[in-house]
């Protein structure tokens, strides 16, 4: 254990160390946002008239929350207003024709994922996972589609399925996020450029890990990407999505939302591995992650797990949540958030139980160290025919240093007397008598430290597929270096 | 926040008007001018009806109060349904000091005498307007300037209790305050104001007590603020049994100095419309405070308890724990806040929230919030809702005890150890009898 930490350490700096470019030469529109842009990134997608319509009612749907000057102010963080007229709403690397095979990638960007550490060649790749790599607005690749078509699942991105399914998109879009549903999901469904589309058929159970990796590279860009999972009865999927961004000095936009739908009987596992650069260590950059994402559990029995490890973005804004309709099903959110610096975060979940016997879990960790500020807000709502729901919270949080701060909103609303609800959380720093049991037996400070971090977080770290696992295990000890004393 | 009707602002200002030219000779000129700003500033912030984005109104909506024409009440001869009410209330002067107010005015027949203890004054504010203790210090601590409930008592106040405890003393018999609201032929509303401050070390117990002659349709409007110096300690045990058409909104704003303790119980067993508020200030290093409350509604009772305590010195501890039990269509919210300020070090706090509910149709509501900028402190909260307890039900069942009696054995369980953290005896049986009283109406 301990060689392994100091062979890590040794590697990588405490820096950030995603924060590089790639120099591709891309295509965007001029800044700002109009229906004319809406228009024109619906005409580069050459996008069925559904969509289009769909996206220009989002649009003014927005204008008149901008016009009526809703922007959300709720939520625990403080950030000057954003110029929406000053930022670029789509970045594409420039490519001459349709891409037949992973050749006609611009090798640039090849290097740049393989770089982070995502082969996108399968041969060389890890068994069982298949990636979706996004780059800024467009996707540029996607693995293993053969192997998965076999079994009739669609994995591809989004604007292909919408070339190729599109009844399927236009069955299922918005209707688990509507563009009605907060101000940053009309901005998303107006601009959205890409994002990941997976569909699992009846009875299949997804033979490998499906992964999307988002690379924000573009300067004044805000990414908004959209996806859609949908499980049909009795079928499975694990699906994970990783994030990194240069290192830049102006704040960008990343709003995207996520819809989740599962059937009767359907399980879907959504983890997340956030790491979007979070600004300087004097709060300068980063990247605000203003995201909305919900599964709606439709069948019974149905299941949907949201994991997320939040240890990047100079502001974290979002609320995974599920809506239990189907009887017996299941909403679980397991999360770790990690702020330091002056990284700001507002997350939490919403489990809203309709139908009978719905059960959700929560586990949520949160640590706090530099000037941080990491709050904890959930709702658990219990609407009248959700006969014999059941709910545990739990939210815990670690304070590292006496500048930062951790704060916790829960909200517990109950409409049915057959519920139970328990929630619990605590708030300590790290235990003195833990460390001093660790020194005395030879561990280092920094060691013991990470030690207890790790088995802080390990209740969530154990939801994450294998070898992310290790990945989040690693990126915590590496945000938290040089945090002691 | 946004307006009410404004003809209904316009009333509330001629009513003002109104009272100022009739009431306000023999008051001195900093409460006229007190009574002024507030009026404004209630103009000004209007009552807080919006319905989205009104997180401190979240789940009570006060349109009702908002739109209905309160008439204010002027002082009767005291009528015998007052007495009959008190001795029904088992309240006895023997046991207690009292000070009662009918609708806002202070009844001196029905109060107690006043006490022999030199520097100490229990009595009516209005015969204390010119005294320095109130002038200094009525209305620094509740808060005028954002709470339009509050500016509304400060602008309408008629009466309301003044104690004032002067240092190293014990007061021994618990001062009882009471308020009763009697019966009207239209919609009255009074504005209660109490003013307590203990000195140096000094203690004392004080219940204050919010009832009504009939089951009639009024507003009970009080604000208390009490001020707790230097190792004193303070019970304040709260108890509200308005009639069941009743609105109350209750404030109390409590500031805690050095290593002084403060308790507070608060029962709701009345009303129609609830809303109380109680914030304390921990401002001194070592003071401590429990805060306990029950709630136990039926019907179409709502009852809201916001509880905020605002932790700005270090090594301060607080503990907070509500219990409720709900029938009927009743709806109850809880949101306790707990704020630990930066270089709040060593602070120790819990916050519980628990919820019965006996009726499919009841709704609990409960946000138990922290926000903590210090990093050595220790908090933790819990919540819970649900029904009664299966199995305890059955282990009781299998023991030959009919399913009634298990049943009520159990609630009483529930809310027992609320009502055993009084350590009133005298009032510890009234409130066993109260509750007694409210479950078995319940439970029928």
């Amino acid at each position: 254990m301990t060689t392994t930490n100091k062979d890590l350490k040794a590697v990588a700096s405490k820096e950030y160390k995603y924060g590089w470019t790639t120099d591709v030469e891309s295509e965007t529109p001029e800044k700002g946002l109009n229906e004319d842009i809406v228009r024109w990134i619906s005409e580069k997608k050459n996008e069925p008239a559904f969509l289009l319509n769909w996206r220009l009612k989002a649009f003014s749907y927005w204008k008149k929350l901008v016009s009526e000057d809703k922007t959300p102010k709720w939520a625990n963080v403080k950030f000057p207003e954003i110029d929406y007229q000053n930022l670029y709403y789509y970045s594409a690397p420039k490519s001459k024709k349709q891409l037949d095979s992973l050749d006609q990638v611009d090798p640039e960007i090849l290097a740049a994922y393989e770089k982070l550490g995502i082969p996108l060649e399968e041969q060389k790749h890890l068994a069982g996972v298949a990636v979706d790599a996004i780059f800024d607005s467009v996707s540029i690749t996607t693995t293993f589609k053969k192997e998965l078509s076999k079994h009739g699942i669609i994995f591809c991105s989004f604007s292909e399925a919408v070339q190729d399914h599109p009844e399927l998109i236009k069955k299922y879009l918005g209707s688990v996020v509507p563009y009605t549903d907060n101000f940053f999901a009309a901005l998303n469904a107006a601009v959205f450029s890409d994002g990941s589309f997976c569909f699992i058929p009846k009875g299949i159970r997804c033979p490998l890990e499906l992964t999307t990796y988002f690379r924000i590279n573009a300067a004044e860009t805000g990414q908004f990407e959209r996806t859609l999972i949908v499980a049909e009865d009795n079928s499975y999927v694990s699906y994970l999505e990783g994030c990194s961004a240069p290192m830049r000095d102006e704040n960008q936009l990343h709003a995207a939302v996520v819809e989740l739908v599962a059937m009767e009987n359907a399980e879907i596992k959504y983890s997340t591995i956030q790491n979007w650069y979070p600004g300087d260590e004097k709060g300068k950059g980063g990247i605000y992650n203003f995201v909305t994402k919900r599964g709606i559990c439709r069948g019974n029995n149905s299941k949907i797990s949201w994991t997320q490890v939040e240890t990047g973005s100079a502001i974290t804004w979002k609320y995974p949540s599920v809506m239990l309709i189907g009887d017996d099903s299941v909403g679980e959110f397991y999360s770790v958030a990690l702020t330091k610096g002056y990284q700001q975060a507002d997350t939490g979940t919403k489990m809203i139980h309709l139908g009978r016997n719905t059960r959700s879990k929560i586990i949520s960790k949160g640590i706090s160290a530099g000037h941080g500020q990491n709050t904890y807000r959930g709702l658990v709502r219990v609407m009248p025919k959700a006969y014999k729901a059941r709910n545990f919270t739990q939210c815990d949080s670690l304070l590292i240093g006496d500048k930062c701060g951790a704060h916790t909103a829960p909200y517990v609303e109950v409409r049915n007397n057959t519920a139970q609800l328990e929630h619990e959380a605590y708030t300590s720093k790290v235990d003195e008598e833990a460390m001093f049991y660790c020194n005395q037996r030879g561990i280092s400070n920094e060691d013991a430290q990470s030690l207890i971090i790790n088995g802080f977080c390990k209740e969530v770290f154990q939801k994450l597929p294998f070898e992310f696992a290790v990945e989040a295990n690693r990126l915590i000890e590496l945000n938290l270096e040089g945090t002691v004393g | 926040m946004t307006q009410i009707s404004c003809s209904s602002n316009d009333s509330y200002r001629s009513r003002f008007e109104n009272l100022i030219s009739k009431s306000s000779q023999g008051q001195p000129n900093w409460l006229k001018s007190l009574r002024e700003q507030s009026m404004n500033r209630f103009e000004t912030l209007g009552f807080p009806t919006e319905r989205k984005g009104n997180e401190e109104w979240k789940y009570t909506d006060i349109k009702n109060i908002a739109t209905s024409d309160f008439l204010v009440p002027y002082e009767t001869t005291l009528p015998s349904s007052a007495k009959k009410r008190l001795r029904q209330q088992g309240f006895d002067k023997q046991d207690f000091h009292q000070l009662v107010f009918l609708d806002g005015f202070y009844s001196a027949e029905l109060s107690s005498e006043a006490l022999q203890i030199k520097g100490c004054i229990i009595g009516p504010l209005s015969q204390a307007w010119r005294s320095h203790a109130v002038s200094s210090s009525l209305g620094t601590l509740a808060n005028s300037e954002d709470h339009a409930f509050t500016a509304l008592n400060t602008a309408f106040t008629r009466d309301g209790a003044f104690i004032h405890i002067p240092a190293n003393t014990k007061i021994e018999k618990p001062i009882n305050i009471i308020f009763l609201t009697l019966e009207w032929q239209d919609k009255i509303a009074t504005h209660p104001r109490t003013l307590v401050n203990v000195g140096k070390n000094s203690s004392a117990i004080i219940v204050e007590t919010h009832c009504s002659t009939e089951e009639t349709k009024y507003l009970s409007n009080a604000v208390s603020e009490i001020f707790l110096e230097d190792g004193s300690h303070l019970d304040h045990y709260r108890l509200q049994i308005h009639s069941k058409d009743a609105y109350h909104i209750g404030t109390t704003q409590v500031r805690l100095n050095q290593t002084s303790k403060f308790k507070s119980v608060s029962a709701d067993l009345g009303g129609k419309l609830i809303r109380n508020n109680l914030n304390i200030d921990v401002a001194g290093e070592n003071a401590s405070c429990i805060l306990n409350g029950l709630y136990i509604t039926n019907g179409t009772q709502h009852v809201d308890n916001h509880v905020t305590i605002d932790h700005s010195q270090p090594y301060t501890n607080s503990r907070e724990h509500f219990k409720g039990i709900l029938g009927d269509k009743s709806k109850t919210a809880f949101q306790g806040s707990i704020i630990i300020r930066a270089n709040s070090q060593k602070v120790d706090s819990h916050q519980e929230n628990k919820n019965l509910l006996l009726s499919s149709d009841a709704e609990a509501n409960t946000k138990p919030a922290f926000w903590i900028y210090a990093d050595d402190v220790k908090c933790g909260h819990g919540a819970s809702s649900g029904e009664l307890d299966k199995d305890a039900l059955f282990y009781l069942l299998s023991r030959g005890i009919p399913e009634k009696e298990a049943q009520s054995m159990l609630i009483k369980g529930f809310i027992t150890e609320i009502i055993e953290s009084v350590d009133c005896h005298t009032y510890k049986s009234h409130l066993e009898d109260l509750v007694k009283d409210k479950l078995s109406k319940m439970c029928e």
